[in-house]
């Protein structure tokens, strides 16, 4: 995948709701597309997590801090991607829920199992 | 033999302990049992290779939301501030340290002591060290919780000490009599009956009766159960979990 602008490619995708972030990227790092996200009121609902080999402590921290709901560190099996997902895609439904009261149908929520 | 398989696993035996049969110069499978009647040290090697240490933290999550959401409510409300819980065929000690972090998390002002047990000698020496690797941490444990609770340290990544002191790690088969420290409020008893016949399951359902604290909880697998085993159980609806308690004790 190419680093982009976040404002290029995710207006035309609105059916988007997980981004999978690496951290090195050309263009922009992963975590300054974090920060760039979260400061966008229209992407609020979309989960970002973080996949990437820089496992320090402090790096997960920060992403963590700048908005980033998940953080998986290579290398990943797929039955850890599908948990990772399933989990903050729930609390993000969960999130859904208690903010717009049933809102979800708009967004095809997440069918895990 | 450690465990009684149920029949049908006959094949899993032969197929798992075929390798260490040949690396020893035995002419097959049965021979090599045969010389285990006398050949002691090889008895971690077989226990190694005939049972599978498949575990991850938070496991099928229904079993933690009980427990945070049922399970230690009700022991806080009959005004409990220590609870003991028994981490039963523990392997490296993910579910054990789950309770510890849904305690630390939700239940600050409870204290608490843990007993995790295993039949491999191996897995209970890993459970102890609580050191993990990267694909292990990500299995379960959300980001959050591991910048939280842990600290790494090269390639691994090491539990807090405060965690680890609330867990005590011991080598046990569910086979003998019940480890002491009991009574235990909680028992965690999961994905390990499923290797047993109906009687040895009975035994070892028993056993754990007998260091149940009036009141307690037995959580069971995803695919296990009590039901047509021992009716001294019930099934109980907890916190969107299914949880096991002692019939007689509902009354109490
Ligand atoms: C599949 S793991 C389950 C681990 C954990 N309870 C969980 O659910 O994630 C099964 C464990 O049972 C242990 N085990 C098998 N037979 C046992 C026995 N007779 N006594 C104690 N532990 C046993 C194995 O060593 C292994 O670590």
């Amino acid at each position: 995948m190419t680093a982009v602008r976040p404002s290029i490619r995710l207006e035309a995708h609105p059916d988007v709701v997980l981004c999978c972030i690496d951290w090195n990227m050309p263009v922009m790092t992963g975590f300054e597309f974090v920060v760039e996200a979260r400061k966008r009121q229209e992407w609020r609902d979309i989960t970002l997590m973080m996949v990437t080999t820089e496992g320090e402590h402090d790096q997960i921290v920060r992403a963590l801090a700048a908005g980033a709901h998940e953080y998986v560190i290579k290398p990943f099996t797929p039955e850890i991607m599908l948990d990772k997902a399933r989990g903050s895609l729930a609390c993000w439904t969960r999130r859904c829920r208690h903010e717009r009261r049933g809102g979800l149908a708009s967004h095809g929520g997440w069918r895990g199992h | 033999m450690p465990s009684r398989l149920e029949s049908g696993k006959e094949y899993l035996v032969e197929s798992r302990l075929a390798p260490l049969a040949r690396s020893a110069g035995s002419a097959d499978v049965d021979s090599y049992i045969r010389g285990l009647r006398t050949n002691v040290a090889h008895h971690d090697a077989v226990v190694d290779a005939l049972t599978t240490n498949e575990t991850s933290w938070f496991r099928d999550r229904a079993p933690f939301t009980a427990l945070k959401g049922s399970v230690l409510p009700d022991l806080i409300a009959k005004g409990r501030r220590h609870v003991k819980v028994w981490s039963a065929a523990c392997s490296t000690g993910q579910e054990a340290y789950s309770v510890a972090i849904t305690v630390a998390d939700d239940f600050p002002a409870l204290t608490l002591s843990i007993v995790g047990t295993d039949l491999s000698d191996r897995v209970v020496e890993r459970a102890r060290a609580g050191q993990y690797t990267q694909l292990e941490v990500n299995r379960g444990l959300p980001a959050a919780t591991l910048v939280k609770y842990f600290q790494r340290s090269g390639p691994t990544f090491e539990i807090a000490p405060r965690l680890r002191q609330q867990v005590t790690f011991r080598k046990h088969n569910l086979l003998d009599a019940p480890p002491v420290g009991g009574p235990y409020d909680v028992v965690f008893l999961r994905n390990v009956l499923i290797y047993f016949d109906v009687a040895t399951k009975r035994d070892v359902l028993r056993r754990v009766r007998s260091v149940l604290a009036p009141g307690g909880t037995l959580f069971l697998g995803a695919a296990e159960t009590t039901i047509g085993i021992d009716d001294a159980w019930e099934r109980v609806e907890a916190a969107g979990g299914s949880v096991y308690r002692l019939k007689e004790a509902k009354a109490a």
